[in-house]
């Protein structure tokens, strides 16, 4: 399995592949290797709205990071 | 006459797709409180058998009270329940009937010849006409018996009305791809059907449609509904050749059903044993994918809980006896069947690794974390993983029976579907015994204990 951390100013739950994952900002998520679309729920205050990833070779301690701004 | 009418049930078009409606695990926001203690059970296959095996186990976990929970039993916590052939009889009816299994299963299934029954309907000259026509099979005839006489005609409607809790994934094997086709509503929208309205013994036929002993159970590949589209992670999977080479098969698979229907207006399925013996592949791609239903309820789960019941037997072989070749029968009968059992004992492990590597991430985090706080780190905090629970896997199989010599009969048991009443008995009795003795079940039993004298 592989780790994505998801950044952003305030804590929301990461949507991933379109999927509601109820795992949250700021946490390590553990993931399958592969193309994956992020993005978060809530308000549509960040940008951009999709992130498209290709997760591999990350590590816990060493996630790839996928960070959103605030609109 | 007769001939020309002859017709398998034809799965019907689905109209309007709904992506959150049908025979599926319920949305997370609506199990919150019930996958805090998510318990998994996977059913093997292995004829009347491991139909018993399983049963002993239900009894057993019915048997077991829930700590803290005065008037509840662990199987009230069952949450899915995946299975191939003949672990799907049980499956199927627990779904279907919950504990009302406890009452008349044994003598509407275990203590039957339903083979007898089947060749009595084989060799009867009314069926012979339906039998000539090219589109109904013995396993028609067997689908009709199971519908009647032992799942009362319900349809997969029923088992969302029943509150699909347990979730009991049925699962069988394409033919074509090799792939475990399992009889869930998303599966059903890829080939454009609607599951609530197929019969729950013809789904239990295709799962035990043994090679060679029964024939393939046939769907047709309905044109989808407008509104549908790929869920992305097969979408995304796509791309995955190379990086991720079994997401990529996995979203193959689906994907090219609804991507190329004029290829495949027809799918055919056999035993789920031919792609997982025992019913585990599931609830490792559930874990697995984003979309899975266990993938989704990581951050809510507290424990885990994975049962494997295992009906796999080493039945005496003689091919080794003679210098002479196997014979043409031997080596189909073979080339079919040998690879059912092959890699069970790996898909156990790779089950119990994949687990315990989430549950080590965790660990990793908190270690490196002590390590800062020990040496200062200015108070950084390494970030930590979304899940947090703990994993209980126990796998239950004949080679675990202390008895030796109990151990050699429980080994040597036929796969079929007409055990004698002593045999299904001791299978029974097995099952009870082989999880109440368990180690694992034991930690399991402590750690809810603890739990609920810790709040």
């Amino acid at each position: 399995m592989e780790y994505l951390l998801v950044v952003f100013a305030d804590k929301r739950r990461v949507i991933i592949d379109e999927v509601d994952t109820g795992q949250h900002t700021d946490e390590v998520i553990e993931l399958e290797a592969g193309h994956h679309d992020i993005t978060l729920s809530g308000p549509k205050d960040f940008m951009p709205e999709i992130k498209s990833v290709v997760l591999q070779n990350s590590t816990v301690l060493n996630p790839l990071e996928v960070g959103f701004a605030k609109k | 006459m007769l001939t020309a009418c002859a017709h398998y049930a034809e799965n019907v078009p689905l109209h309007t797709y709904q992506p959150d409606s049908g025979y599926m695990y319920p949305a997370p926001l609506e199990t919150q409180e019930q996958d805090k203690l998510f318990i998994a059970l996977a059913f093997s296959g292995g004829g009347t058998r491991a139909a018993a095996l399983s049963y002993g186990v239900l009894k057993e976990l019915n048997a077991t009270p829930l700590p803290g929970n005065p008037g509840f039993t662990l199987l009230d916590e069952v949450d899915l329940i995946s299975s191939v052939s003949g672990g799907s009889f049980t499956a199927a009816y627990y779904g279907l009937f919950h504990k009302e299994i406890f009452k008349d299963f044994e003598s509407r299934f275990l203590h039957r010849d339903i083979q007898g029954e089947l060749m009595r309907k084989l060799y009867n000259p009314v069926n012979w006409f339906k039998l000539a026509s090219p589109y109904y099979s013995r396993i028609d005839l067997a689908q009709e018996l199971y519908d009647k006489t032992v799942f009362n005609s319900a349809v997969f409607e029923n088992l969302v009305q029943e509150g699909r809790h347990p979730f009991i994934a049925l699962n069988a094997t394409n033919m074509t791809t090799g792939a475990q086709f399992t009889f869930t509503q998303p599966q059903f929208d890829i080939v454009g059907s609607d599951l609530g309205q197929f019969t729950v013994g013809r789904a239990v036929a295709a799962s035990s449609a043994f090679p060679f002993l029964l024939s393939p159970v046939s769907l047709l590949n309905h044109p989808s509904p407008d509104q549908y589209a790929l869920p992305l992670d097969v979408v995304n999977g796509l791309k995955d050749f190379g990086i991720n080479n079994r997401r990529y098969f996995w979203a193959l698979n689906r994907a090219e059903y609804q991507n190329n229907k004029a290829g495949h207006p027809y799918i055919h399925l056999m035993d789920g044993g031919l792609s997982d013996n025992l019913g585990l592949r599931y609830i490792i791609d559930e874990y697995e994918c984003a979309s899975g239903l266990l993938f989704q309820r990581k951050a809510a789960m507290q424990h885990l809980v994975v049962i494997v019941v295992n009906a796999k037997t080493q039945p005496l072989e003689s091919l080794d006896r003679h210098e002479k070749p196997p014979g043409l029968m031997d080596v189909a009968y073979k080339t079919a069947t040998v690879s059912m059992d092959n890699y069970s004992f790996e898909t156990v492990q790779a089950a119990k690794e994949l687990l315990s590597n989430s549950i080590k991430a965790g660990q990793n985090v908190a270690a490196c974390q002590k390590i800062l706080d020990t040496h200062g780190s200015d108070g950084y905090r390494i970030p930590e993983t979304g899940h947090n629970f703990d994993v209980h896997f126990i796998e239950l199989n004949f080679l675990q029976v202390k008895d030796a010599a109990l151990r050699k009969k429980l080994l040597a048991l036929p796969t079929n579907f007409s055990l004698k009443p002593k045999e299904v008995q001791l299978l029974i009795d097995t099952g009870k015994s082989l999880l109440g003795e368990s180690h694992e079940f034991e930690d399991l039993l402590q750690t809810l204990s603890q739990n609920h004298e810790g709040k």
